[in-house]
């Protein structure tokens, strides 16, 4: 088979079936929205790159070098997300059977979906420059606009680096213990690894490492953006700021001219070295490849009740003797029954090593000092559970079992708050044992805070899963959410009470989030039962 | 108990019609609704199921508009859709109590009811088995059997026998017309034989819209007169086809034995034959399609 013909085709026709979805378009625009704000204007009292107190002027250098950094950083998480799905949909849409019985190779596939991939998230790079051209002429800093100077930093510094990002999806897709939730917090952390050790200092010298630890381009477009300030600064590693960062009153942002980056081969050798890594992670990806697996065209294999080849059943033909009789009861809508169920498919599939993980929680959270259960095992209690939430709202389009569900009386009204009900149950038994402490040791701010999360988790789940119809929303937002406030001990996004200084008003807060998340979980039910 | 339909549309976005102007009134029996690919007919049953909501028009169960009381209707649905999937880790039984649970039946009532479905459907001995891992033929008969947990006085079966081989087409139609008794099934198909034999009403649709609803005794008797057989030759079969609505083409040693139809007979050779509910569907579509070119 002609090798690259075949490559190009794949890669163009998953490409086109992603950027027709009007999801792609919803992207597309909240990525433009955010590129503009990612260049704030000089009263927007807060900056988003900046060098100690000084920002470069917006000329095309630092929008180009603001614009990478966003790709670099922001773009390699949402971009995760976002095209993580290429092989699950030719598993769902059924063309993996027609592909998997053409004479198409492993390698051919894989690294057709990786170039699909990239030319999703390069798609979304080239939309972001062109918003860099505006943002800079809006800023009107310096209006000259020297184009090399805004692409070459995207170009030779994000793009490698998303296109790693596009072989990890498509690693993880294959891989059957990183295809679902777990995958999805797992390169949360890969993500977060990624971005601080580039920015690792070594030998204490103060110097930013550069080269081959730095697969985002951070370092060496800092140490560039530095060089001219470099007299003036301390350690730059501790004066370089990447996210938004608010100026406090009274404090001022200098600017100063930044020329841009002098691309010299050396530089170029380097970011070639992370296209080599891309197409060595598709290799590796590939003897980790099992065709019938991967696009799962075996028969799904049952578990547990699965009876031994000897005592396999026989199925009978259709009865045509038997007679239905009459129902002898009128039914009758109860909840009850239903969160049984609920609960029942909400825990199927569920090893034993889960149920072992989450009693060793629960107990660890009763035996450790207050503030270590706090900080640091509430906030593991609580991730846990994630595929369990993350399948509220979306197991039914998942399995294709809508409209059977949908059709029946009350779905609404019984059906949803059951499952509902559920993720509370999980939440509220995963959390138990921190529960009991807080309320032993008298600590009720925490107690309400832990109280709105054993709500908030599952309704921000619920409201997601009906919306999108996906786990991946949830599970990538909720990662973030979960990793930048609890984990972090960030008081004003503590939504479990895992900071001793949580107040009763950033539990309002989150507490009327959850109120205004049910409310969408209802409206998008409601749309999701009468398309 | 009467399913009334009036003027129902559905316009999807690109503005194309599923269905347009559909009215019929059904009484119970069993309405075979018959169509090409893409007439309409799962557009209708999932109107009819509640679950799609019409453009215009409306559905009223005994009276009351289903489009604004979906669950006066829904409390009494039975309904298997073409294409639906199966929780693949739980065993057919439990699949059948959390459905059977979200009907409302729970309990001793439900465990009765679902013992005498999963003998129905043969699936007893298999009921401990995860339905992930059942064949098309017996998730089939699980949706079946959960179309008919809770006694649907209206059962909705779109496409039941696709993926189905011929034996299990037979018992499948058996069944269907066994459970017809007091209540209205709609069975959707594009294969006449699923329900010449069983329907007591055939419901015609093409591009959306009602071409025929009649008893099949009546459609054939007005195809009577109109279809002819005769033997050709092999070379003059495409000429044929330009003129006639040519329904069937059997080869023959002494030519090709054709089957067709038409107000007037087709040449001096061509005799009367029994019209089937095949002719009369193809001859609608047929006509239906000229109509449209036109």
């Amino acid at each position: 088979m002609n090798f690259l013909p075949v490559l190009y085709h794949i890669a163009r026709a998953d490409f086109l079936e992603r950027v027709r979805r009007p999801s792609f378009f919803i992207v597309l625009i909240i990525s433009l929205y955010g590129g503009y704000f990612f260049a704030p204007s000089a009263d927007a009292g807060y900056v988003t790159v900046a060098i100690g107190n000084y920002r470069g002027i917006y000329n095309s250098a630092w929008i180009g070098a603001v614009f990478s950094l966003m790709c670099s950083t922001f773009l390699s998480l949402i971009g995760f997300y976002l095209v993580k799905n290429s092989i699950a949909r030719d598993r769902e849409t059924n063309v993996a059977l027609l592909l998997a019985s053409t004479r198409l190779t492993g390698f051919q596939y894989l690294l057709g979906k990786t170039f699909s991939n990239f030319a999703v998230l390069s798609a979304i790079v080239g939309a972001l420059l062109v918003t860099a051209v505006v943002t800079q002429l809006i800023r009107a800093e310096d209006t000259s606009i020297d184009l090399w100077q805004i692409a070459s930093p995207s170009l030779i510094m994000a793009l490698p680096m998303l296109l790693v990002i596009s072989t990890i999806a498509v690693f993880f897709e294959i891989t059957p213990l990183l295809r679902g939730a777990l995958g999805n917090v797992a390169y949360f952390f890969l993500w977060n690894a990624i971005l601080i050790i580039s920015l690792v200092p070594t030998e204490g010298r103060g110097k930013l490492v550069t080269g081959l630890n730095d697969l985002p381009g951070i370092t060496r477009l800092f140490e560039s953006m530095a060089k001219e300030l470099e007299p003036t600064m301390g350690v730059l590693s501790e004066n370089v700021s990447l996210g938004i960062q608010i100026i406090t009153d009274g404090a001022t942002n200098a600017t100063y001219v930044w020329s841009g980056m002098d691309w010299h081969p050396s530089l170029i050798l380097e970011r070639l070295v992370w296209i080599a890594l891309a197409l060595g992670i598709v290799s590796l990806a590939t003897l980790v490849f099992r065709r019938s697996e991967s696009l799962s065209i075996s028969p799904p294999k049952a578990k547990g009740t699965e009876p031994p080849a000897s005592e396999v059943v026989v199925v009978e033909p259709l009865n045509t003797h038997a007679r239905l009789t009459r129902l002898d009861v009128t039914p009758k809508m109860s909840f009850l029954p239903l969160l049984r169920t609920e609960i029942w498919l909400a825990t199927r599939g569920l090893n034993r090593w889960w149920y072992f993980g989450m009693a060793a929680l629960i107990l660890v959270t009763l035996v450790t000092p207050l503030t270590v259960a706090r900080q640091y095992i509430l906030p593991l209690a609580w991730i846990w559970p994630i595929a369990i939430w993350s399948a509220m709202g979306t197991r039914e389009p998942k399995h294709r079992v809508e409209q059977i569900i949908f059709s029946a009386p009350h779905s609404l009204r019984y059906q949803l708050p059951a499952m509902w009900g559920t993720g509370i149950i999980i939440a509220a038994i995963a959390g138990a044992g921190m529960g009991a402490r807080f309320l032993l040791a008298g600590e009720m701010n925490s107690l309400f805070a832990w109280s709105v999360g054993i709500l908030f988790i599952p309704t921000f789940a619920l409201a997601a899963g009906v919306w999108t119809g996906r786990a991946l929303l949830f599970e990538a937002v909720y990662v973030a959410l979960w990793y930048i406030g609890p984990m972090n001990q960030v008081p004003f996004i503590d939504f479990m009470g895992a900071t001793p200084e949580v107040t009763p008003a950033i539990t309002l807060s989150f507490a009327i989030a959850t109120a205004a998340l049910a409310v969408l979980a209802v409206a998008g039910r409601r749309r999701q039962m009468m398309t | 108990m009467q399913l009334s339909i009036g003027t129902l549309s559905k316009q999807y976005r690109g503005g194309v019609w599923g269905l347009r102007d559909f009215s019929i009134d059904l009484k119970p029996g069993i309405l075979g609704l018959l169509g090409p690919n893409g007439a309409g007919k799962s557009t209708l049953m999932r109107i009819l199921a509640t679950v799609t909501k019409p453009t215009a028009g409306e559905v009223r169960w005994n009276g009351i508009d289903t489009t604004k009381e979906p669950n006066a209707l829904r409390e009494v649905l039975g309904y298997l859709p073409q294409d639906f999937g199966v929780y693949p880790h739980l065993t057919a039984q439990e699949f059948l109590e959390y459905l059977a649970a979200a009907k409302g039946l729970h309990g001793p009532a439900a465990k009765k009811r679902i013992e005498e479905l999963l003998l129905l459907v043969n699936l007893m001995d298999a009921r401990q088995r995860q339905v992930g891992g059942f064949s098309g033929g017996m998730r089939q008969r699980v949706g079946i059997a959960a179309a008919l947990l809770n006694d649907p006085k209206l059962l909705i079966v779109d496409e039941p026998t696709a993926g189905l081989d011929p034996e299990e087409r037979v018992r499948f139609r058996n069944l269907l017309s066994d459970l017809s008794g007091e209540r209205i099934v709609i069975l959707s198909t594009h294969i006449v034989s699923d329900v010449e034999s069983i329907a007591t009403g055939i419901a015609l649709i093409n591009r959306g819209k009602l071409l025929m609803h009649a008893p099949p005794e009546d459609l054939l008797t007005k195809a009577e007169g109109k279809v002819w057989e005769m033997t050709i030759a092999a070379e003059q079969l495409s000429t044929l086809r330009q003129q006639y609505l040519v329904t069937a083409v059997v080869r023959r040693a002494d030519g090709m034995r054709v089957r067709i139809v038409s107000e007037t007979s087709p040449g001096s050779s061509a005799l009367p034959a029994t019209p089937s509910l095949e002719d009369i569907y193809l001859w609608y579509v047929a006509y239906d399609r000229e109509r449209a070119a036109a």
